[in-house]
Parts: C-alpha cells; structure tokens; sequence
C-alpha cells in the first residue's frame, strides 16, 4: 500500500465525530469544511510521495546549557 | 521651514534630524498628520500612541541635543504589526477575541527599537490573526492599498504595507509565515525583507506557526530595511528559535553594487502558465538590469521547487491548530467563516503527515542549498497574479467553502518559509492598471547582507521606489 493510499478519516467522518466531541460545527459550515479537507489532501498526498527515509523532521530540540 | 519629509528615507530623515534641520518632534508629528490625512482612506492603523510617541520624540531630541545621538533610527516613526507586543498596549491579532490582551511586557523587537531610540508610532492592522493572503480584515475593517484603493494590498501585514506605502511611518513591522511581509510589499510597491528564521527575535510575537514565523522590516527604500535590520536582529534567549549568530552591520555592503553578484534564475515553477505575462516580463527585465551593470546570470533548474508551498502548508495548518484549538471551540463566533474553515478542517491532519512534511522540509532545504551553491542570490516573480481587488476577494471569502483569501497569491513567497532563508521584495515596475510589481530576492540562510546589496543595487538602477502612489 503507497502512502498515499493509506486509510484516512474521510471528511463527513471528521465532521460527525468533531461534532460529537462537542466542536461547535454547523451544517452550513460542515460542507465547506469537508470540501477544504478534500483540497488540502491533494497537498498533503504530494508531500507524502517525497522519499523523506534519510531524513529526520526539521524540529530541532536544543538543550541549552544552565548559566552559574 | 521644515522639509517635506513624507517620503524622506530614514537616511536623508537621520541627516535632517542629526543636523538639526528637522527635531524628531516635527517628523513624528508630520507622521501623525500625514496618518489623519490618510487614514480615512487607507484604515492602515488599529491604535496610534499620540501621547506616548509625542513623548518618546521629545526625548529623542533631548538626547540628540545633548549629544547622545544613538543611531540612524533615533527620532524615527516605526509603526508594529498588532501582533507586536507594547507594554500596557492591547495586542489584538485583529480578532475581537484579544482586545483586552493587554501585553505586560514589550516585545523583544519593540525593546530594541526603543534601545534604538525609535518612535513607536502605533499598531498597524492586520489580517485576522494573521491568517490570510489577500490583506482583509472583515472585523477591524479592510485596509485599502493607497496605489488603488479599491485594490488589496495583501497581507497579512495589511496595514504595515499600506502605512509605509503611503509615507505615515518610515518603516514598519511585519510578520511572515507564508509569505505575509513580502506579499504586501509587493502589493504595495514598497521593499520588505524576511529575515533568516531566528535571525530576529519572535519573542512577544503573537504565534501563527512556531517553526515558519518569521518577523522582519517593511520600508520604502533596501537601505531602511537594513537600517531597522541593524536595530532588531540578533540572538535573544527569550525566543528559543532564535540563532545564536553574531550581529551584522547590514548597510556596511550595501552600495557594493550589481558587479560580481551572482544571481540564479529558477527555470522550473516561478515562471511559466501560471505567472501572470506583465510581472514575467518585469522580473525578466530586472534580471537583464543587473546583467547589464555587471551581474552574473545563471539558470538554475529546480524541479523540486514545486513541493515547497505544500510542504509550508504541511507544516503551517497543524501548528496553527495547536495554536488556536483551544479559541476556536470556546469562541468559534469570533472567528471569520473562512478562517474558522481553514481552521478546523486542519484538525483532520494526521500527526505522521506533520511529522512527515518536517522531514520533507530537510530534504527540501537540502535540494535548495545545492541548487544556490554557485550563486549568491536568485531573482523570482514576488507573487505570481496581479492585485485582486477588494470587492472580489470579499466576496469569495464570505462563504464557507470558498478558497483561502487571496488566490494564488503565496505560492512563491512560502516556499522560502519553508527553507527559511532571508528573502527580499522589492518593486520592480508597475502592471498597465498602475499597480506595483513584486521583484522577490532570495539568498542563502544568514545572507541577509547579500540580498540586501542586491536589492539596493537594482533599487538604485532601476528608480521605482521614487513613484508616489496618487494619494494626495
């Protein structure tokens, strides 16, 4: 299975157990969330196609030393 | 007689004020008037501090009087993006949710322009917590781009861009994520530089997204932005982002001209369908300016450089969401529609895809800086469309399921948030409807010094900071 096949919360899923989590969530608002969610999908699918096995995340964890 | 100082540069301003033609009372109250002259039209200000910068002038001139002139910024009008902490000031983000978020402390920037001996002027207004392309503001109210007023001046850092453009302040903060200093800089014909990330201090910086925040100078001349650069960056232990690299002074290369400068120019995404043909032609244009004073041209082949947007967007919407979560399900009402959209369909994103677009971050970088190793900086197109106007962008961000404000606007800018390497816009021509164009400058990380000569160099050759937008 590619990464991009990988199973994913679908939109109306999202919106459902948001809404049932207590997100304030109407249904005018919903169809505009699912169809967002569906358009940044496309970006997310394109940076999970990048080949990222030699690299770590860029989030850098710096211990700084203690003055005195 | 005082000098029409307007549009003075903070140079010819610092001569005026060290040679006492001009006391830093006179230019801060001119800024003022210009602000009432200009302000009906360009809502380009939250709060101004009448009393405080009155004060602060006066101060200014007692000092430089007695003979202790501090700098180029001494008795100079800076404006702050609201985002910007003032001690005793609301910081808002343009939300109603912060406006009595009153900052206890000064912001880290604001310290060390008062070090600096500046004159804060006031709080610019902004795109709702700084999430936005296009420059509007439903609740604070749109700024209006004083080149045409019925044209956005992008954002986020709405105000900044307009404030500057329209000669009330000599220079300006902003703040960028995904673009939100260069594009207003280019939307309203005025240089605007982000700086390296952590070259200058986030602290008492109202957050967006902690690893792609940048905060850095929006003026009307290269040689401003280095003079505020010389002011505010540099390593600060209350920011933990920020890079322990020694000071620069920024100006001492500036004049060193287009001679032996490398410039790369990408052959892959920032030209091509989708870039509009006037700002193609521009950039082509600006590229040949410096080619012909002595610059090296080079093309660069970049295919990667398609993956940088999204990887910014990777990275931006799930700290956004950590960010606000908490806001956005107690007080969703306070958020506009379209923010609030973008917001909570973030939610969805799977802590491996964040995870994953910081690990394609490194690669990208990586990619980047093998592509630059033989230049010194490259020239692309700011933005890739001409300035949408306002009643068009206002429209399309009042449904729910309409697209992020402001179109394709960032696709450029962003990918250099997502490297995080200093990066320049400067004017480069006007559209056949009168509009600024976007010339963005991009250099190697802590290179500022480069993309400032280079900026300074074309700026010098080519004039266009010295059109005046048909304010009055």
């Amino acid at each position: 299975m590619s990464k991009q096949q990988e199973p994913r919360e679908t939109p109306a899923e999202y919106v459902i157990s948001a809404a049932r989590a207590g997100l304030r969530i109407s249904a005018q608002h919903a169809a505009g969330i699912a169809k967002r969610i569906e358009s940044r999908r496309q970006a997310e699918d394109d940076v999970r196609a990048i080949d990222t096995s030699q690299h770590e995340p860029a989030v850098a964890f710096r211990p700084r030393r203690l003055s005195g | 007689m005082t000098p029409d100082i307007t549009y003075a540069s903070i140079d010819e301003l610092a001569a005026l004020i060290r040679n006492g033609d001009v006391s830093p009372v006179e230019v801060t109250q001119a800024a003022f008037q210009r602000i009432a002259d200009t302000e009906p039209k360009l809502n380009a200000f939250l709060e101004l501090f009448e009393e405080g910068a009155m004060s602060e002038a006066r101060r200014a001139g007692d000092e430089i009087a007695g003979g202790a002139y501090r700098g180029p910024l001494h008795g100079i009008p800076i404006g702050l993006k609201d985002l910007v902490d003032v001690a005793g000031s609301p910081t808002t983000g343009g939300s109603p949710l912060f406006q009595d978020n009153v900052a206890r402390t000064d912001a880290t920037i604001t310290r060390r322009f008062r070090n600096a001996g500046a004159v804060i002027i006031g709080k610019t207004n902004l795109v709702m917590h700084a999430m936005g392309a296009a420059g509007l503001n439903p609740y604070t109210g749109h700024p209006r781009n004083p080149w045409n007023l019925e044209r956005c001046t992008g954002g986020s850092s709405s105000g900044s861009g307009a404030a500057v453009a329209a000669g009330c302040v000599a220079g300006a903060i902003g703040t960028d994520t995904g673009g939100s200093i260069r594009m207003p800089a280019a939307l309203c014909g005025i240089a605007g530089l982000k700086p390296t990330y952590g070259r200058v201090s986030r602290a008492g910086v109202m957050d967006l997204s902690w690893s792609c925040d940048h905060a850095g100078p929006m003026a009307r001349r290269v040689s401003d932005c280095a003079h505020i650069m010389n002011a505010i960056a540099g390593y600060d232990p209350r920011d933990p982002a920020s890079a322990d690299e020694p000071a620069e002074d920024y100006t001492l290369g500036l004049s060193r001209g287009a001679q032996g400068l490398r410039i790369g120019v990408p052959k892959d995404y920032f030209s091509g369908e989708h870039v509009d043909r006037e700002i193609e032609s521009a950039v082509r244009d600006a590229v040949e300016l410096m080619a012909g004073n002595g610059a090296e041209v080079v093309e660069l082949p970049m295919p990667f450089a398609a993956h940088g947007r999204n990887i910014n967007m990777g990275i931006v919407m799930p700290e956004s969401v950590a960010v606000h979560r908490e806001n956005i399900s107690q007080h969703p009402e306070t958020y506009t529609n379209e923010i609030r959209a973008r917001i909570q369909s973030a939610m969805t994103i799977a802590a491996v895809d964040y995870i994953q677009a910081q690990r394609a971050r490194r690669w990208f970088i990586e990619k980047m800086d093998h592509a630059m190793r033989d230049v010194d900086v490259i020239f692309t197109p700011t933005v890739p469309q001409q300035t949408p106007t306002i009643e068009e962008q206002d429209k399309s961000s009042m449904g729910d399921d309409a697209p992020p404000q402001g179109g394709t606007l960032p696709i450029f800018t962003g990918v250099f948030n997502t490297t995080g390497q200093p990066s320049l816009s400067v004017p480069c021509g006007f559209t056949q409807d009168g509009m600024p164009i976007g010339l963005m400058i991009t250099g190697r990380h802590f290179a500022e010094a480069a993309v400032l000569r280079a900026g300074h160099a074309y700026e010098t050759l080519a004039g266009w900071h010295d059109r005046r937008p048909p304010l009055g």
